[in-house]
């Protein structure tokens, strides 16, 4: 075969991804690797992103390259399926769509996050997302003060 | 990991929230909370409808009021941080124009409501009372107020005139947020500067390079001011003889009127090519209804507007009848429950002046002096 439609990318721990070249285009990071080197069968790392993610974030670009013409309904709840994760998992995901350049992808998950914090308060968000509070008290107390009209 | 997410891709976080939830997001953690008043793309709300703001209309109480529409509920914002009595003008994006009314003559300033900052705008050129007040803004599309200029053009009103006593002054002041300075760029028809000088002023509507206002007074009618070529026209209103309470908005990018008729419905037209006002939506009867309650006239209904939302509302308590793009281009009608308390607490009755704006919790940027 002269020339294959198919590329090849590798996860940073080393497990391999053979995708049509019409799925990893999504992603501009890749489109400009593929546009500056053009290599037909050599394998493109993406260190960044470990392979459990790499093929959930690949399935995105597959449902999203395929289903173009279904209609806005089905793809919303598709997303929102898609998005329905566990914290760390949606972490990972966030870091490799921005790695990878997908700002469809990056709107979706950024978008489920505020949702998981929306109208909670500071106490709740930091156990939901694992943050420490790294303020004094005094702080805190002008926070109260500035932001007072927003605490319930 | 989440405490140190890069400033962008939590900017993008934040711009989904409503104001208040990412008032709390800012304390919740150093990073976050210097991504939030530091870092542009956060100015809250691009994605979110604009929030109703009550600001008293007598300055009474000190407290003013939003309506988170997300959500559905009410804050109480404190006025103490505002140096002098005001009345609320405008809105510009995320900021409020104001005047003061420690003196007669015009004096303008910004606030930001919900970071508590105020700024004086410099003095007119030409000290006057009462004149018309326009605001051009969002002409960069930068969603973001503090790299974003805006235009204040003022015409009219009355100013002292050489024999003493007060005349009509017929010229036109802009003032220019990069420049901060008021320029006069010339004179206007004195029978505008007439119909234009007013003691209950009605916002400005920008669109197409020409900015309209309404007159004050029945019957109503819209002057035309086109920006570029310092000329003036004037346009009839749609039943003018028979509206009760008109309100001119922005809606659809264009000049749109609110009015309503005695003992009967409230309409909005557009105003489309060739000035003339085509008919685009009807006030449902029973929300037309629920509004007025017993008083049954459109008298004292009030009515703000921008691209995202039109509100007609009497004052704080009696609720709102309100037209909202759910998702591009659909529009429903709801009804708004008035605020009569927040966060447990009651909350007096007053007249109220109201506004649409996209709050903006950033503290740092423009206008910094």
């Amino acid at each position: 075969m002269a020339f294959t439609k198919k590329v090849t990318l590798k996860s940073s721990d080393g497990e391999l991804f053979i995708i049509d070249r019409a799925v990893a285009l999504q992603s501009r990071t890749i489109q400009y690797v593929l546009e500056d080197t053009n290599p037909v069968d050599a394998i493109i790392p993406v260190p960044a992103v470990d392979a459990r993610t790499l093929s959930k974030v690949l399935e995105y670009c597959k449902k999203h390259l395929i289903d173009l013409n279904t209609d806005f309904e089905d793809y919303s709840k598709w997303d929102k399926d898609f998005v329905d994760a566990e914290v760390w998992m949606l972490y990972d995901l966030i870091m490799a769509a921005d790695y990878l350049h997908i700002p469809p992808l990056i709107d979706l998950i950024c978008d489920k996050i505020a949702s998981m914090f929306k109208g909670q308060t500071p106490d709740k968000i930091r156990e939901i997302f694992n943050i420490d509070n790294d303020f004094s008290k005094e702080e805190e107390e002008d926070f109260k003060k500035k932001s007072g009209w927003a605490f319930k | 990991m989440w405490s140190n997410l890069p400033f962008d891709l939590l900017a993008n976080i934040f711009s989904f929230l409503p104001a208040d939830s990412l008032a709390l997001a800012s304390s919740v953690c150093k990073h976050w909370h210097t991504c939030v008043t530091a870092y542009p793309a956060t100015a809250a709300g691009a994605r979110n409808p604009p929030w109703f703001v009550a600001l008293p209309v007598r300055n009474r109480g000190h407290t003013c009021y939003t309506h988170n529409p997300i959500i559905d509920t009410w804050h109480g914002l404190f006025l103490g941080f505002l140096p002098h009595p005001i009345r609320p003008v405008a809105s510009i994006g995320g900021l409020v124009l104001l005047r003061s009314t420690t003196s007669t003559t015009l004096q303008l300033a910004i606030c930001n409501l919900f970071t508590k900052r105020y700024w004086s705008l410099p003095m007119l050129n030409i000290a006057r009372t009462n004149p018309a007040v326009g605001v051009v803004f969002g002409l960069d599309e930068s969603p973001d107020v503090r790299f974003s200029s805006f235009r204040v053009y003022v015409a009219g009103g009355m100013s002292e005139a050489p024999s003493g006593g007060a005349a009509y002054e017929p010229t036109l002041e802009m003032y220019d947020s990069w420049h901060d300075r008021w320029d006069i760029m010339g004179r206007m028809p004195v029978e505008f500067a007439v119909r234009l000088t007013v003691w209950s002023p009605n916002e400005s509507v920008y669109s197409g390079g020409v900015l309209y206002w309404m007159t004050s007074a029945r019957a109503y009618s819209v002057m035309g001011l086109d920006i570029e070529s310092n000329s003036w026209r004037e346009l009839s209103v749609p039943m003018a003889e028979r509206l009760e309470f008109a309100a001119l908005v922005r809606w659809n990018g264009r000049p749109t009127l609110v009015g309503g008729m005695c003992n009967e419905g409230a309409c909005i037209w557009e105003l489309g090519e060739g000035d003339t006002w085509g008919l685009v939506a009807k006030i449902p009867i029973e929300l037309g209804m629920r509004l007025l309650g017993v008083k049954g006239s459109w008298e004292s209904t009030k009515c703000v507007g921008s691209d995202g939302a039109v509100c007609l509302y009497r004052d704080l308590g009696s609720g709102m009848v309100v037209w909202r793009e759910v998702e591009k281009g659909r529009w429903e009608w709801l009804w708004v429950e008035g605020c009569c308390s927040v966060g447990g607490k009651q909350v007096q009755n007053i007249p109220i002046k109201g506004l649409l704006l996209h709050p903006n919790l950033a503290t740092s940027g423009f206008p910094d002096k």
